[in-house]
């Protein structure tokens, strides 16, 4: 039925587990050893951020190693995506194009503030403003992810909604089409977080950290769930 | 008329966006209320500032945009390509209005010296109206694709059904303004 490009059914479930043992080491790191987890009020003075780098410092870099060690899982479960879209897509693949180039240019939002960690918790030391801007930095490109995520799920939203084959052994069910919108419309809450240092709409606000990060969460599930179930049912096609 | 009362507009998916994005919502209420209980003097004497009337206006422009969106999905059903882009097109102009009246609304404040960080009411009042904002944009591009498609008439029932979706979004975007509006300008 689909004349797409023929990818290998076992090339791309390790794929799929790469990035799901990926986000498993990520959060690891992130929550157990980073603990940044739920985020630093926004309007910490110099001093105490200072601290939050200083007090632990090794096994914060621990973390962080960890963390750049998995925290591009975002590329090999967006090639997937490309791969499945390219599938249902007629002619050149654009959406597929236009989303793996954002989900692997967009994993940057997810592995450099953690470098940038990295470089405010490397000399702990220094004066306490100058970690701020590198605290500011990180967490400011950490949760303001707006300039690519869009263009990412707009592609998986057009095609949930257009594929030509049952939601049920598609890689794309019209729910994933929705959830991904949902997650489209609030990612919008993030870059307010340049707006506020206290409340719900700062960087450790309701708004721009836990809906999205809840949503990303879910959404990253989901989908990678509903790959795997399409992959088996290509594979018992195919056989 | 038993079966069309059972019905579920739109795609049951849909329901899933539009219940996440009220319990969003409701929580961000929530706060608000919350935050107001504890300096009532300040959050009045912050939405002192703000205009009854452009936001009665307001609230008028999407009320009617979401007839017109209404009568335009009806049309839609019934495959009238002539009404139906015509009526999406209102609902637009009623949105552009909204637009507007807010960045006049939003001048106005900036131009007395009030911003994000003069009182937490306008914290919460740009933080708000901003978040619902985007939602008028993301609506207003879901109108401006009914205008578009509809100029055919849509055959295929799952097509229907995203038209449909799509004006409960719109329904939504315009539910939030009222409780936004009741609870931000009017609450006393």
């Amino acid at each position: 039925m689909h004349q797409g490009p023929n990818a290998s059914i076992g090339g791309q479930r390790f794929m799929i587990w790469l990035a799901i043992a990926g986000a498993a080491l990520f959060a690891f790191a992130y929550i157990a050893l980073i603990r940044f987890f739920p985020p630093p009020p926004a309007d910490l003075p110099a001093d105490q951020v200072a601290l939050l780098y200083s007090a632990h410092n090794v096994r914060f870099r621990i973390g962080v190693i960890l963390g750049l060690i998995s925290g591009g899982f975002l590329v090999p479960i967006s090639i997937v995506i490309s791969v499945q879209m390219a599938r249902l897509e007629k002619g050149i693949p654009i959406w597929a194009i236009l989303q793996g180039v954002t989900g692997a240019i967009g994993s940057i939002f997810i592995w450099l503030p953690v470098l940038v960690w990295g470089v405010a918790a490397f000399s702990p030391d220094r004066p306490p403003e100058l970690t701020l801007i590198f605290h500011e930095f990180s967490w400011l490109f950490y949760i303001t992810t707006l300039a690519l995520f869009p263009m990412q799920l707009l592609g998986i939203i057009y095609l949930c909604f257009s594929k030509d084959e049952p939601d049920n052994v598609s890689a794309f069910p019209r729910w994933l089409g929705y959830l991904t919108a949902w997650q489209l419309v609030q990612s919008f809450g993030g870059p307010m977080a340049v707006l506020f240092k206290t409340g719900i709409f700062s960087w450790n606000g309701l708004l721009p950290f836990w809906i999205p990060f809840s949503l990303f969460f879910a959404w990253f599930a989901a989908i990678c769930w509903t790959l795997l179930r399409a992959l088996r049912c290509q594979k018992a096609a195919g056989a | 008329m038993a079966e069309r009362q059972n019905r579920i507009p739109g795609e049951p998916g849909i329901w899933l966006l539009i219940f996440g994005e009220m319990t969003v919502f409701a929580a961000l209420f929530a706060s608000f209320l919350h935050a107001r209980h504890g300096d009532v003097a300040g959050f009045l004497a912050g939405q002192a500032h703000l205009s009854k009337g452009i936001g009665i206006a307001n609230t008028l422009l999407l009320l009617t945009s979401s007839l017109f969106v209404a009568k335009g999905v009806d049309m839609a059903k019934q495959g009238d390509s002539t009404h139906a882009p015509r009526l999406f097109a209102a609902g637009l102009a009623c949105a552009a209005g909204f637009v507007l009246l807010k960045a006049l609304e939003y001048a106005e404040l900036f131009a007395q010296g009030i911003a994000v960080g003069s009182h937490p009411f306008f914290a919460y009042y740009f933080g708000l109206t901003a978040l619902h904002l985007g939602h008028v944009l993301i609506g207003s591009v879901l109108l401006s694709a009914l205008t578009l498609v509809t100029r055919k008439p849509l055959t295929k029932p799952l097509h229907l059904a995203l038209a449909e979706s799509a004006g409960c979004f719109w329904h939504m975007v315009d539910l939030l303004w009222i409780v936004i509006f009741a609870l931000i300008y009017l609450v006393e």
